[in-house]
Protein backbone atom coordinates (compact mmCIF):
# COMPACT_ATOMS: atom_id res chain seq x y z
CA UNK A 1 0.00 0.00 0.00
CA UNK A 2 2.61 2.59 -1.11
CA UNK A 3 1.27 5.92 -0.86
CA UNK A 4 3.34 8.52 -3.31
CA UNK A 5 -0.19 11.53 -3.84
CA UNK A 6 1.43 13.98 -0.75
CA UNK A 7 -1.00 17.01 -1.31
CA UNK A 8 -2.27 17.90 2.33
CA UNK A 9 -5.40 17.22 3.19
CA UNK A 10 -6.37 15.14 0.13
CA UNK A 11 -9.03 13.16 1.36
CA UNK A 12 -11.65 14.13 3.48
CA UNK A 13 -14.59 11.66 4.74
CA UNK A 14 -17.24 11.33 6.74
CA UNK A 15 -19.71 8.11 7.45
CA UNK A 16 -22.91 9.17 9.55
CA UNK A 17 -26.80 8.32 9.97
CA UNK A 18 -29.32 10.12 7.36
CA UNK A 19 -32.75 8.70 6.66
CA UNK A 20 -31.15 6.60 3.27
CA UNK A 21 -28.93 4.64 5.80
CA UNK A 22 -25.54 5.09 7.35
CA UNK A 23 -23.62 7.18 4.72
CA UNK A 24 -20.28 7.20 3.39
CA UNK A 25 -19.14 10.72 2.44
CA UNK A 26 -15.71 11.84 0.90
CA UNK A 27 -14.18 14.33 -0.71
CA UNK A 28 -10.52 14.43 -2.67
CA UNK A 29 -8.36 16.60 -3.66
CA UNK A 30 -7.13 16.45 -6.81
CA UNK A 31 -7.09 18.31 -10.09
CA UNK A 32 -9.07 15.99 -12.44
CA UNK A 33 -7.71 17.34 -15.39
CA UNK A 34 -9.59 16.08 -18.49
CA UNK A 35 -6.48 16.57 -20.96
CA UNK A 36 -8.32 19.01 -23.25
CA UNK A 37 -8.57 22.26 -21.48
CA UNK A 38 -5.42 24.47 -22.92
CA UNK A 39 -3.05 26.46 -20.34
CA UNK A 40 -4.00 29.91 -20.69
CA UNK A 41 -0.51 31.62 -21.23
CA UNK A 42 1.27 28.56 -22.79
CA UNK A 43 -1.80 27.67 -24.93
CA UNK A 44 -0.54 24.10 -24.81
CA UNK A 45 -2.68 20.76 -23.37
CA UNK A 46 -2.78 20.69 -20.00
CA UNK A 47 -1.98 16.86 -19.47
CA UNK A 48 -5.31 14.51 -17.98
CA UNK A 49 -4.59 13.97 -14.49
CA UNK A 50 -7.28 12.36 -13.24
CA UNK A 51 -8.44 9.40 -10.67
CA UNK A 52 -8.74 6.29 -11.95
CA UNK A 53 -10.00 4.17 -9.48
CA UNK A 54 -11.07 4.14 -5.89
CA UNK A 55 -11.57 1.59 -3.93
CA UNK A 56 -13.03 1.03 -0.10
CA UNK A 57 -12.35 -1.71 2.26
CA UNK A 58 -13.80 -2.30 5.43
CA UNK A 59 -12.16 -4.83 7.93
CA UNK A 60 -9.99 -5.81 4.61
CA UNK A 61 -13.04 -7.14 2.42
CA UNK A 62 -13.52 -4.88 -0.63
CA UNK A 63 -16.97 -3.19 0.12
CA UNK A 64 -16.95 -0.67 -2.99
CA UNK A 65 -14.82 -0.17 -6.09
CA UNK A 66 -15.18 2.89 -8.71
CA UNK A 67 -13.67 3.31 -11.61
CA UNK A 68 -13.53 7.04 -12.45
CA UNK A 69 -12.45 8.95 -16.03
CA UNK A 70 -11.90 12.20 -16.87
CA UNK A 71 -15.47 13.03 -16.99
CA UNK A 72 -15.54 13.27 -12.95
CA UNK A 73 -15.50 16.95 -11.52
CA UNK A 74 -12.37 18.68 -9.89
CA UNK A 75 -12.21 17.89 -6.17
CA UNK A 76 -14.27 14.64 -6.79
CA UNK A 77 -17.10 14.08 -4.34
CA UNK A 78 -18.02 10.42 -3.34
CA UNK A 79 -21.11 9.26 -1.38
CA UNK A 80 -22.29 6.22 -1.12
CA UNK A 81 -24.62 4.57 1.67
CA UNK A 82 -23.26 1.13 3.97
CA UNK A 83 -25.92 -1.65 4.69
CA UNK A 84 -25.59 -3.50 7.42
CA UNK A 85 -24.01 0.00 8.94
CA UNK A 86 -20.38 0.01 9.97
CA UNK A 87 -19.78 -0.60 13.67
CA UNK A 88 -17.17 0.71 15.52
CA UNK A 89 -13.92 -0.79 15.73
CA UNK A 90 -14.12 -1.87 12.01
CA UNK A 91 -11.15 -0.86 9.68
CA UNK A 92 -11.88 1.21 6.76
CA UNK A 93 -9.11 1.86 3.98
CA UNK A 94 -9.73 4.09 1.32
CA UNK A 95 -7.64 4.29 -1.60
CA UNK A 96 -7.05 5.58 -4.67
CA UNK A 97 -4.90 5.31 -7.96
CA UNK A 98 -5.11 7.82 -11.07
CA UNK A 99 -3.87 7.89 -14.31
CA UNK A 100 -0.37 9.11 -13.81
CA UNK A 101 0.25 5.80 -11.02
CA UNK A 102 0.13 7.63 -7.99
CA UNK A 103 -1.52 6.49 -5.37
CA UNK A 104 -2.96 7.42 -2.21
CA UNK A 105 -4.74 4.98 0.71
CA UNK A 106 -5.20 5.92 3.97
CA UNK A 107 -6.83 3.04 6.71
CA UNK A 108 -8.30 4.06 10.03
CA UNK A 109 -9.98 2.09 12.67
CA UNK A 110 -13.67 3.59 12.83
CA UNK A 111 -14.85 5.14 16.15
CA UNK A 112 -17.93 7.02 15.98
CA UNK A 113 -18.52 10.67 18.24
CA UNK A 114 -20.60 11.39 20.41
CA UNK A 115 -22.93 12.77 17.86
CA UNK A 116 -22.57 9.73 16.15
CA UNK A 117 -20.94 9.90 12.97
CA UNK A 118 -17.41 9.11 12.35
CA UNK A 119 -15.22 11.92 10.63
CA UNK A 120 -11.89 12.02 8.99
CA UNK A 121 -10.67 15.41 7.95
CA UNK A 122 -7.34 14.53 5.93
CA UNK A 123 -3.77 13.86 6.42
CA UNK A 124 -2.15 17.00 8.23
CA UNK A 125 0.97 16.26 6.92
CA UNK A 126 2.38 16.47 3.54
CA UNK A 127 2.81 19.18 0.49
CA UNK A 128 0.25 22.00 0.24
CA UNK A 129 -1.58 22.39 -3.03
CA UNK A 130 -0.27 23.60 -5.39
CA UNK A 131 -2.80 26.82 -7.01
CA UNK A 132 -2.15 28.07 -9.60
CA UNK A 133 -2.10 32.31 -9.50
CA UNK A 134 -3.04 33.49 -13.38
CA UNK A 135 -4.23 36.84 -13.76
CA UNK A 136 -7.44 36.07 -15.92
CA UNK A 137 -7.75 38.18 -18.69
CA UNK A 138 -12.08 38.50 -19.46
CA UNK A 139 -12.15 35.80 -22.74
CA UNK A 140 -12.97 38.04 -26.35
CA UNK A 141 -16.45 36.88 -27.55
CA UNK A 142 -14.82 34.41 -30.25
CA UNK A 143 -13.26 32.73 -27.57
CA UNK A 144 -15.99 31.91 -25.06
CA UNK A 145 -16.81 28.32 -25.30
CA UNK A 146 -19.81 27.23 -27.12
CA UNK A 147 -22.19 26.58 -24.26
CA UNK A 148 -26.01 26.97 -24.69
CA UNK A 149 -26.94 30.50 -24.01
CA UNK A 150 -30.79 29.93 -23.62
CA UNK A 151 -32.23 28.38 -20.60
CA UNK A 152 -36.13 28.23 -21.56
CA UNK A 153 -36.74 25.90 -24.51
CA UNK B 1 5.20 32.95 -9.91
CA UNK B 2 8.40 30.82 -10.80
CA UNK B 3 7.34 28.09 -8.45
CA UNK B 4 4.18 26.93 -10.40
CA UNK B 5 5.16 27.90 -13.81
CA UNK B 6 8.43 25.39 -13.47
CA UNK B 7 5.94 22.36 -11.75
CA UNK B 8 3.95 23.25 -14.84
CA UNK B 9 6.45 23.04 -17.32
CA UNK B 10 7.59 19.56 -15.68
CA UNK B 11 4.03 18.11 -16.04
CA UNK B 12 4.37 19.33 -19.10
CA UNK B 13 7.32 17.63 -20.29
CA UNK B 14 5.88 14.41 -18.36
CA UNK B 15 2.72 14.88 -20.05
CA UNK B 16 4.35 14.44 -24.01
CA UNK B 17 6.41 11.38 -22.74
CA UNK B 18 3.29 9.74 -21.56
CA UNK B 19 1.97 6.97 -24.09
CA UNK B 20 -0.72 8.15 -26.42
CA UNK B 21 -3.27 5.49 -25.38
CA UNK B 22 -3.73 4.94 -22.12
CA UNK B 23 -4.96 1.71 -21.36
CA UNK B 24 -6.87 0.98 -18.41
CA UNK B 25 -5.17 -1.12 -15.70
CA UNK B 26 -6.79 -4.69 -15.25
CA UNK B 27 -8.77 -4.56 -12.26
CA UNK B 28 -9.91 -7.69 -10.90
CA UNK B 29 -12.94 -6.99 -9.71
CA UNK B 30 -14.48 -5.04 -12.57
CA UNK B 31 -16.38 -7.06 -14.74
CA UNK B 32 -16.41 -4.16 -17.40
CA UNK B 33 -14.02 -5.00 -20.12
CA UNK B 34 -10.65 -3.74 -18.84
CA UNK B 35 -9.89 -2.22 -22.14
CA UNK B 36 -12.53 0.21 -21.84
CA UNK B 37 -10.60 3.53 -22.33
CA UNK B 38 -9.43 2.42 -25.85
CA UNK B 39 -12.21 1.25 -27.21
CA UNK B 40 -13.93 3.50 -29.91
CA UNK B 41 -16.66 5.85 -28.46
CA UNK B 42 -19.94 5.14 -28.74
CA UNK B 43 -22.67 6.86 -30.59
CA UNK B 44 -25.61 5.94 -28.70
CA UNK B 45 -26.67 4.03 -25.55
CA UNK B 46 -26.83 0.77 -26.95
CA UNK B 47 -23.62 0.89 -28.73
CA UNK B 48 -22.43 1.98 -25.19
CA UNK B 49 -24.12 -1.04 -23.30
CA UNK B 50 -22.42 -3.90 -25.94
CA UNK B 51 -19.02 -2.17 -25.81
CA UNK B 52 -18.91 -1.66 -22.14
CA UNK B 53 -21.12 -4.65 -20.54
CA UNK B 54 -20.99 -7.41 -24.14
CA UNK B 55 -24.94 -7.35 -23.45
CA UNK B 56 -27.66 -5.88 -25.42
CA UNK B 57 -30.09 -3.60 -23.27
CA UNK B 58 -33.26 -5.46 -22.23
CA UNK B 59 -35.26 -2.63 -20.93
CA UNK B 60 -34.29 1.47 -22.08
CA UNK B 61 -35.96 4.17 -19.75
CA UNK B 62 -38.56 2.58 -17.89
CA UNK B 63 -37.18 0.37 -15.06
CA UNK B 64 -38.20 0.80 -11.43
CA UNK B 65 -35.20 -1.30 -10.46
CA UNK B 66 -32.69 2.11 -10.35
CA UNK B 67 -33.76 5.43 -10.38
CA UNK B 68 -31.29 8.52 -11.90
CA UNK B 69 -31.52 11.67 -9.72
CA UNK B 70 -29.71 14.53 -12.10
CA UNK B 71 -30.83 18.37 -12.41
CA UNK B 72 -32.28 18.85 -15.60
CA UNK B 73 -30.48 22.31 -15.43
CA UNK B 74 -27.22 22.38 -14.41
CA UNK B 75 -25.90 25.66 -12.83
CA UNK B 76 -22.83 24.67 -13.41
CA UNK B 77 -21.38 22.59 -16.11
CA UNK B 78 -18.31 21.65 -14.58
CA UNK B 79 -19.76 19.75 -11.13
CA UNK B 80 -23.49 18.36 -12.08
CA UNK B 81 -24.47 15.99 -8.86
CA UNK B 82 -25.54 12.69 -9.84
CA UNK B 83 -27.44 10.07 -7.74
CA UNK B 84 -28.34 6.19 -8.50
CA UNK B 85 -30.14 4.68 -6.77
CA UNK B 86 -31.97 1.25 -6.77
CA UNK B 87 -32.14 -2.17 -4.90
CA UNK B 88 -28.65 -3.27 -4.72
CA UNK B 89 -30.27 -6.80 -4.13
CA UNK B 90 -30.41 -7.24 -7.94
CA UNK B 91 -28.05 -4.93 -9.58
CA UNK B 92 -24.52 -5.63 -8.97
CA UNK B 93 -22.45 -2.60 -11.26
CA UNK B 94 -23.38 -0.15 -12.73
CA UNK B 95 -21.98 2.59 -15.15
CA UNK B 96 -22.77 6.42 -16.00
CA UNK B 97 -22.35 7.95 -18.95
CA UNK B 98 -22.53 11.43 -20.62
CA UNK B 99 -23.41 11.44 -24.18
CA UNK B 100 -22.02 13.97 -25.74
CA UNK B 101 -18.50 14.20 -23.89
CA UNK B 102 -15.68 13.19 -26.17
CA UNK B 103 -15.96 10.29 -23.96
CA UNK B 104 -19.26 8.98 -22.71
CA UNK B 105 -17.85 7.15 -19.83
CA UNK B 106 -18.32 8.58 -17.12
CA UNK B 107 -17.94 6.07 -14.39
CA UNK B 108 -18.19 2.39 -13.31
CA UNK B 109 -19.27 1.16 -9.75
CA UNK B 110 -19.09 -2.12 -8.85
CA UNK B 111 -20.90 -2.90 -5.31
CA UNK B 112 -20.32 -5.47 -2.57
CA UNK B 113 -21.34 -7.11 -0.25
CA UNK B 114 -21.76 -3.68 2.32
CA UNK B 115 -22.69 -1.43 -0.09
CA UNK B 116 -26.22 -0.35 -1.04
CA UNK B 117 -27.19 1.22 -4.40
CA UNK B 118 -27.40 4.67 -3.19
CA UNK B 119 -24.51 6.58 -5.06
CA UNK B 120 -23.67 9.56 -6.13
CA UNK B 121 -21.06 11.65 -7.51
CA UNK B 122 -20.51 14.47 -9.70
CA UNK B 123 -19.93 14.93 -13.69
CA UNK B 124 -18.42 17.33 -15.43
CA UNK B 125 -20.32 18.28 -19.22
CA UNK B 126 -19.19 19.65 -22.06
CA UNK B 127 -22.24 20.83 -23.18
CA UNK B 128 -25.77 20.27 -23.27
CA UNK B 129 -26.66 16.28 -23.25
CA UNK B 130 -28.41 13.73 -22.01
CA UNK B 131 -26.94 11.87 -18.94
CA UNK B 132 -27.76 8.35 -18.63
CA UNK B 133 -26.51 5.11 -16.25
CA UNK B 134 -26.82 1.37 -17.28
CA UNK B 135 -26.94 -0.89 -14.46
CA UNK B 136 -26.37 -5.01 -14.95
CA UNK B 137 -28.44 -7.20 -12.97
CA UNK B 138 -29.04 -10.77 -13.21
CA UNK B 139 -31.99 -10.85 -15.59
CA UNK B 140 -29.62 -8.20 -18.36
CA UNK B 141 -28.63 -4.74 -18.65
CA UNK B 142 -31.31 -1.91 -17.87
CA UNK B 143 -30.74 1.87 -18.37
CA UNK B 144 -32.20 5.69 -17.30
CA UNK B 145 -31.52 8.57 -18.61
CA UNK B 146 -32.41 12.20 -18.41
CA UNK B 147 -31.43 15.51 -20.51
CA UNK B 148 -29.27 18.19 -18.73
CA UNK B 149 -29.35 21.75 -19.60
CA UNK B 150 -25.89 23.60 -19.63
CA UNK B 151 -25.57 27.19 -19.63
CA UNK B 152 -22.71 27.95 -17.79
CA UNK B 153 -19.34 26.38 -17.27
CA UNK B 154 -18.94 24.30 -20.14
CA UNK B 155 -15.54 21.83 -20.50
CA UNK B 156 -13.79 22.71 -23.45
CA UNK B 157 -12.02 25.32 -25.13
Amino acid sequence: MSVNYTVRNSLKFRIGDEERGQVFKALIKHPMETGLRRDRRTNAFVPADYIRDLSVHVDNQLCFALVWNENVSKNPFLTFAFSPPIHEGQTIRVAWTDNLDRTMAHETVIKFSPQGFFAFDGQGDGQPEVTETVKVVPLSKKDQPACDKQVSD
Amino acid sequence: MRQPSEQRRRLLQAGLAAPLISTLPVIAHAAVRPNAHVLPIPATIQQAAAQYFGEPLTAVMTSSSIALKVPSIAENGAVVPVTVMGDSGIVTELAVFVEKNRQPLAGICRLHNRTDLNVGFRLKLSRTSDVYVIAKTADGLIGERQAVKVTIGCMGG
